[in-house]
């Protein structure tokens, strides 16, 4: 294929790579660098080719029916003018814009062409106005002369100025940051050039230290003497360059080890950067177990820290460990009592590959206070995170939980909210029949749980079957009646012999309950109908006052959904009519979940 | 339009069920003058050969006579063709009437003139009418002394009219539609009725007192009939509604007026009176057994006190109602053991069924007002007189159990101030109204007492800690009355006596509030011991003799702390040993 059959192509289908099949004889492009292979199936768009820009440039001073200006700023407007008859072309909104990659791509072409013509794009982008004063097609104009800055040709000290006066700009620093590492990928003499310049001048210390690690990192020159010997006064500074490092050898290692001889907890800043050098050791390759051991040692020494915001900041390091998942959470548990953000322990737990420390820390948790009202919600996504990736290591988990009774309710919750699991795989009978208790207990939502334990019916151990089926018989005659029998009697097939043997005490325990209920409604004598009007009528109308006070809390508040709004009460009526021939229905919003009466009838005994 | 006639026969017609008529007609020959000799309750599993009750009587000719009546109620109130010739028919019974023996001291009973009257709240139908003329006229003309009559509905109309309701339910037009207005809303409130409070109030004023020579003034002896009469017809309206929840309610309001009337009138010492008023009583302590045969097994049951339908109210609801189920359950209990001296196998077959009652309803100790105090105690009294301290034992660290929860989670004591309705709004509102009282609790202080008595030295420094981190004061009511009281000037009401006031004064408040003590000197709590010390000097601080006791009635004493709602006096459970 052509670069001008593959523009279009790509116009067309707008995406940043493609698989081999979709371009037929993509050699051409990949030989001349329009798409790079990034691995035996995909091609990569190259946006910063040259021929590829070339021809986008032709395309657009077709469709513009111009030529494009030879002012700078003109040339700029030109380029978002062309992106903007894409966008109107393809019918996109500029919020999902698919040519950005692109655009760039041409802005730079554009800006190497200028550079290769003369042009002073140094004085050009110094004398550019603050952001938010500019004209529009300019405000990404440094983003395009940062990506062209490995390309140039501006001396060191050119390079300096430009980029210390770039640097006051804090969304460009990441920019920066990338530049000076494809400057250094591009040309690593040059690079090195830049680097000897601006410590024999003492130029911008953000500059150097980016210099020396990308230098480190990326080739095989070591820059370590050169951070050691950095002045006293960019003590902080260097431990933020060793904490950058990737560890060429153990002598390095040890060189940044010595940095972290004394902890600092004075300076924040400075044992933030001691504990990113201490992930940056374990990381390494050169580290040893026992040097590891150490570092998590110094780790507990920061987070046992009364300061809690120091503990809260230093924690964020603990997240970008890979692997040592023990003595992480260990770290985490030592520091729980000080962190503020709740979301820090989320997202420490999907640093971690292993379910078993988030169920260990969800147990303690309910142990310290095992209600009903347990948050189980709140650790729901990292639940279904795990059952994602570790489904069988997390349902075993789910499953240990009956182990011990105390742990029921919480097993029970979890499979009511987030997943659903098979109690056969309970190898005990013991366990099985924590399972039923458990979920016998629910004080709500049991509908739900039935179909879990049901299949207990089958279960090896002769007890499991019996034992199920007297809590069915006691919940049918006590509290759910024929909701719940009707619901076994559904799920039991009725073909089935043992099925039908299984059903005889409920149904009997269903009878019983209906004599009861009969003989209860003989008489008036314990009738509240009859005998407690006043305080029940003071109830419900209560109850109801509070329901319509909780409605028009909602639908008062300023930041809710309601806020914006116009809201009308309809009276009486079903529907409403506001103009016109139209009648609305109302919607119905309606949700239904089987609660234990057993809550009601004594909350004192259920923590609901 | 005069309309007692109707209010009077549309009553007896509505006694259709068997032995309804039995009960009030006694009351009808009381007040016609006649000496009963024997009634059908005396003849209990013998023959009674055709005379339900016989008495003596001057007849309409002014001459004494022997009189053989023969009831015919339920199903049987209207004479038909069946009901004359049916056996144990009238027929049959008007003959063994005739023929039967009555033995008896009565002097020269034999010698009077005997005359048989058939009793029957329904019509002679023209079915029958001729049958029994016949037989009337076939079989009474063999006899020259003896003579027969009939009394159907028409007659006993009259009679009740004349004789019962004219004297004070139904004297003149304003009683009349008092009365209907009680009938009419029997069940229309949760509580008794205004119309009824009026209704008593009005009967008891007009008898005061004046004392009488030998016999009990005709006056005294027509409203001691009427309250009986009042109480029977409330008792059968009651279970047209299904509900004798009503006649508990009324009953026991119409016992508290009626022994405040005796008491005030200082005659509970004289055996003619009392004996009027327990029959009253006896009847009421029927119903209420009538009342727990009824409900009984349906309390028994898990929860079988909660209501099928009641919804969520039942928080709340199901507490209140076991709270007073067992409230008059233990009355009961306590009253036929102490009054009626029932056998030791039937007191413990009474105390298991209290003991299943608590366990079934998981709620029996969950207080929720003050005032469940009287509940509480009467539980605990009963177990201990009955040498259960385990029960006792156990039933008071559940209450415990329930007030610190409620404490802990809830922030709530029971309610000082004894309002439901204050309950209601901080269980919905999470708010306690102005008028939710539980910073000092009297309930507490009883149950600190009971730690003492039941000696649960774990127990005391649980909830003597509990009070004291939680800030609570302690307090119980003592009247100025005891006998060794030393504030007897601040007395208030010096026109009733402390059971004058207690049986009829729900504000009542001559007395202190005692403050019990659980801190050292050093803020810290008291050792078990120490406060055991403080507990037995408190002992006698509040002794009192009481004339219900004297009289034979102590627990009337409670069913009036039940009715007016007013806590229990300290001697109540401080004269209780283990």
């Amino acid at each position: 294929m052509l670069v001008t059959e593959f523009i279009p192509y790509y116009l067309k289908t707008r995406k940043s790579q493609y698989k081999k099949t979709e371009i037929p004889n993509y050699e051409g492009l990949v030989e001349k660098e329009v798409l790079i292979e990034s691995n035996s199936n995909l091609l990569i768009i190259n946006y910063y080719c040259e021929e590829l820009n070339n021809e986008i440039l032709n395309i657009a001073e077709k469709m513009l029916n111009k030529k494009i200006s030879e002012d700078l700023s003109e040339a700029f407007l030109f380029i978002e003018s062309f992106q903007k008859l894409l966008l109107e072309e393809y019918n996109l909104t500029s919020r999902i814009n698919p040519f950005s990659s692109m655009i760039r791509g041409l802005e730079v072409y554009v800006l190497s062409i200028f550079h290769k013509q003369g042009d002073d794009l140094l004085t050009f982008c110094s004398s550019l106005k603050v952001r938010d004063k500019r004209e529009k097609h300019l405000l990404s104009f440094e983003l395009g002369f940062l990506k062209l800055l490995p390309y140039s040709s501006y001396s060191s000290k050119d390079t300096f100025e430009v980029l210390n006066a770039l640097l006051k700009e804090k969304e460009l620093q990441r920019h920066i940051n990338n530049a000076l590492y494809d400057f250094i990928r591009k040309d690593l003499e040059r690079g090195i050039g830049l680097l000897e310049y601006g410590l024999a001048e003492e130029e911008s210390i953000t500059i150097v230290s980016i210099l020396l690690v990308a230098i480190y990192n990326t080739s095989d020159i070591n820059t370590i003497d050169e951070i050691v010997e950095l002045d006293e006064k960019y003590s902080l500074q260097r431990i933020k360059i060793l904490a950058r490092l990737n560890f060429k050898s153990l002598k390095d290692l040890k060189i940044a080890l010595g940095y972290l001889n004394d902890l600092n907890f004075e300076d924040i800043e400075y044992a933030d950067e001691q504990c990113f050098l201490i992930n940056s050791i374990i990381k390494s390759d050169f580290s040893t177990d026992e040097v590891n051991s150490n570092l998590f040692n110094s780790y507990r020494k920061f987070l046992n820290q009364k300061n809690k915001e120091f503990v809260n900041r230093l924690f964020k390091n603990v997240l970008l460990i890979n692997g040592y998942e023990n003595d992480r959470y260990q770290l985490l548990l030592l520091s729980l009592p000080k962190l503020i953000d709740y979301n820090t322990v989320v997202e420490f737990f999907y640093t971690l590959k292993d379910p078993k420390y988030l169920f260990n820390f969800i147990v303690n948790l309910y142990s310290l206070r095992p209600a009903n009202r347990f948050p189980i919600r709140r650790f729901s996504p990292l639940i279904k995170h795990y059952i994602r990736f570790k489904l069988k290591e997390t349902e075993q988990l789910i499953l240990s939980l009956f182990e011990n009774l105390q742990y029921g309710r919480l097993g029970v919750k979890i499979i009511l909210e987030i997943h659903q699991i098979d109690f056969l795989k309970l190898d005990k009978e013991e366990f099985q029949i924590n399972a039923i208790k458990s979920v016998c207990n629910s004080p709500h939502s049991f509908n739900k749980l039935l179909p879990y334990i049901l299949p207990l019916r089958n279960s090896m151990h002769s007890k499991v079957p019996l034992y199920l089926q007297q809590r069915l018989s006691e919940l049918v005659f006590n509290t759910y009646h024929e909701t719940v029998y009707n619901q076994i009697k559904e799920i039991l097939i009725e073909s089935k012999e043992e099925d039908v043997e299984f059903l005889k005490p409920i149904k009997e325990s269903l009878n019983k309950y209906y004599k009861l209920k009969e003989k209860k409604e003989s008489i008036n004598d314990l009738n509240p109908y009859e005998n407690e009007k006043d305080l029940m009528n003071l109830y419900y109308r209560l109850e109801a006052e509070e329901r319509n006070k909780s409605k028009s809390k909602i639908r008062d508040r300023k930041d809710g959904v309601f806020g914006s709004m116009k809201t009308s009460v309809i009276v009486r009526g079903n529907s409403f009519k506001v103009d016109g021939k139209t009648v609305y229905p109302m919607a119905r919003i309606q949700s239904e979940m089987l609660v234990n009466p057993k809550i009601f009838l004594n909350p004192d005994l259920f923590d609901f | 339009m005069n309309i007692k006639p109707i209010i009077v026969k549309s009553y007896l017609e509505s006694l259709t069920e068997e032995g309804e008529l039995n009960k009030i007609f006694p009351i009808l020959l009381t007040s016609m003058d006649f000496e009963i000799l024997s009634s059908p309750t005396e003849n209990k599993g013998l023959s009674e050969y055709g005379k339900d009750f016989v008495a003596i009587g001057e007849d309409k000719d002014g001459i004494k006579k022997r009189f053989y009546f023969e009831l015919k109620g339920g199903g049987d109130r209207d004479i038909t063709p069946s009901v004359l010739t049916k056996p144990d028919g009238i027929i049959e019974s008007i003959r063994e009437a005739i023929n039967a023996d009555f033995e008896t001291t009565y002097l020269d009973f034999e010698k009077l003139p005997k005359k048989i009257i058939l009793v029957h709240n329904g019509e002679l139908k023209g079915g029958a009418r001729k049958t029994f003329k016949g037989f009337i006229d076939k079989e009474f003309t063999r006899y020259d002394n003896i003579k027969f009559e009939r009394w159907g509905i028409d007659r006993l109309t009259t009679d009740f009219s004349n004789y019962l309701f004219g004297s004070y339910l139904l004297v003149n037009q304003e009683s009349t539609k008092l009365f209907n207005k009680v009938l009419i809303n029997l069940n229309a409130s949760d509580e008794i009725s205004i119309d009824f409070i009026q209704l008593l109030d009005g009967l008891f004023k007009q008898n005061e007192c004046e004392g009488y020579a030998t016999k009990l003034q005709r006056k005294w002896v027509l409203l001691f009939e009427t309250l009986k009469l009042i109480s029977l017809i409330i008792y059968t309206e009651s279970k047209k509604y299904n509900n004798l929840d009503i006649a508990k309610r009324y009953l026991t309001h119409l016992i508290i007026k009626y022994w405040y009337w005796i008491l005030k009138n200082r005659i509970e010492l004289d055996k003619k009176v009392i004996k009027y008023f327990d029959e009253t009583f006896s009847f009421y302590i029927d119903v209420l057994e009538e009342y727990f045969k009824r409900t009984l097994p349906i309390a028994i049951i898990e929860n079988g006190l909660a209501s099928e339908s009641a919804g969520r109210y039942e928080e709340i609801g199901y507490t209140i109602r076991t709270f007073e189920y067992l409230m008059f359950f233990s009355f009961f209990i306590d009253t036929v053991i102490s009054k009626y001296e029932i056998s030791q196998s039937k007191s413990k077959e009474l105390k298991i069924l209290l003991i299943n009652v608590i366990n079934a309803n998981s709620v029996s100790g969950r207080p929720l007002v003050d005032i469940n105090s009287i509940t509480i105690i009467n539980v605990l009294n009963l177990f201990i007189q009955l040498e259960d301290t385990e029960s006792a034992t156990n039933y008071l660290k559940k209450v415990l159990r329930y007030i610190v929860n409620g404490k802990e989670r809830y922030g709530r004591l029971p309610d000082a101030n004894n309002s439901y309705e204050s309950v209601i709004r901080f269980t919905l509102t999470g708010k306690k109204t102005v008028y939710y009282s539980d910073k000092t609790s009297p309930l507490l202080a009883v149950l600190m007492e009971y730690i003492i008595i039941l000696n649960l030295k774990e127990e005391y420094d649980e909830i003597g800690s509990f009070l004291i981190n939680n800030d609570i004061d302690l307090g119980i009511f003592t009247p100025h009355h005891g006998i060794n009281s030393t504030s007897k000037h601040l007395i208030e009401d010096k026109n009733n006596d402390l059971e004058e006031q207690l049986f009829s004064n729900p504000n009542m408040d001559d007395g202190y509030q005692r403050n019990i003590n659980l801190i050292k000197e050093n803020q810290n709590l008291m050792s078990f011991d120490e406060f055991k010390q403080n507990y037995r000097e408190r002992i006698d601080e509040f002794q009192y003799e009481y004339r219900s006791d004297e009289a034979g009635f102590s627990s009337l004493r409670n069913l009036a702390h039940i009715h007016f709602k007013i806590s229990y006096f300290p001697d109540m459970w401080r004269n209780v040993n283990v």
